[in-house]
């Protein structure tokens, strides 16, 4: 058996990692918008976790141009998102979701007989709907 | 043959969720690595990081080179001074 250490944290984004979930979550919405190219630049780069030369060298191209793909490539997803608030949205849909979820669970304790398997049921459809991502 | 230490994106769509990987430098994109030491929930509040701390250590120690997102996840839960401090022990002790 091996130690694991458990760590929570509290800032992320302002550490100097790019906010790795916005990157995501405009992906998941906008990317079938991008070409293939710049697909798998930005996959390999965000989500495997490549250096620009690893790319470039990869590939046989340059850095610079794996630099200006990937670049494009985010200012494109930005550009989308300006234009069609998705991840705005979906962002903010999925904290009212979890605070209602929050109230749900104070109520619990006062809710008896027919009540308590209706509130049962309200609660796992929201769960539900976030573990789907609100589609 | 180098061997880096990785973030991976795994999980569903819009649930972003990331293993700390072991893998090959030129292990191409799909999906093999070599060993899984960790991962990093950015969608809990607060953030969850778990680290193998042993088999992270260990890697390090044989040349494994973190990548940067991987060193920052590293600096923020402490592992990167125990393994500086390490070092230079080591080699005060050679």
């Amino acid at each position: 058996m091996y130690k694991i250490r458990y760590v929570k944290f509290y800032t992320f984004t302002g550490e100097k990692m790019p906010d790795l979930v916005r990157i995501s979550l405009l992906y998941d919405f906008y990317g079938p918008f991008l070409t293939e190219k710049q697909r798998e630049f930005f996959e390999l780069h965000f989500f495997n976790d490549w250096s620009l030369s690893e790319i470039a060298e990869n590939y046989g191209v340059t850095r610079q141009n794996v630099f200006d793909v990937v670049n494009r490539s985010t200012a494109l997803l930005e550009e989308y998102e300006k234009k069609l608030g998705m991840v705005e949205r979906f962002m903010s849909m999925t904290r009212d979701i979890e605070r209602i979820l929050k109230s749900l669970e104070e109520l619990r304790p006062f809710v008896m007989g027919e009540g308590k398997a209706k509130l049962e049921k309200i609660y796992n459809e929201l769960a539900t709907l976030i573990k789907e991502g609100c589609e | 043959m180098a061997v880096r230490i990785r973030l991976r994106r795994m999980g569903a769509k819009k649930r972003p969720f990331y293993r700390i990987v072991v893998a090959d430098s030129r292990s191409p994109r799909d999906g093999r690595f070599i060993e899984e030491i960790g991962y990093y929930n950015p969608l809990t509040d607060p953030a969850e990081i778990k680290i193998d701390e042993e088999k992270a250590l260990d890697w390090m120690r044989k040349g494994a080179q973190p990548t940067d997102s991987v060193k920052q996840l590293f600096k923020i839960t402490g592992l990167l001074e125990k393994y500086k401090s390490q070092k230079t022990n080591a080699e005060k002790n050679s």
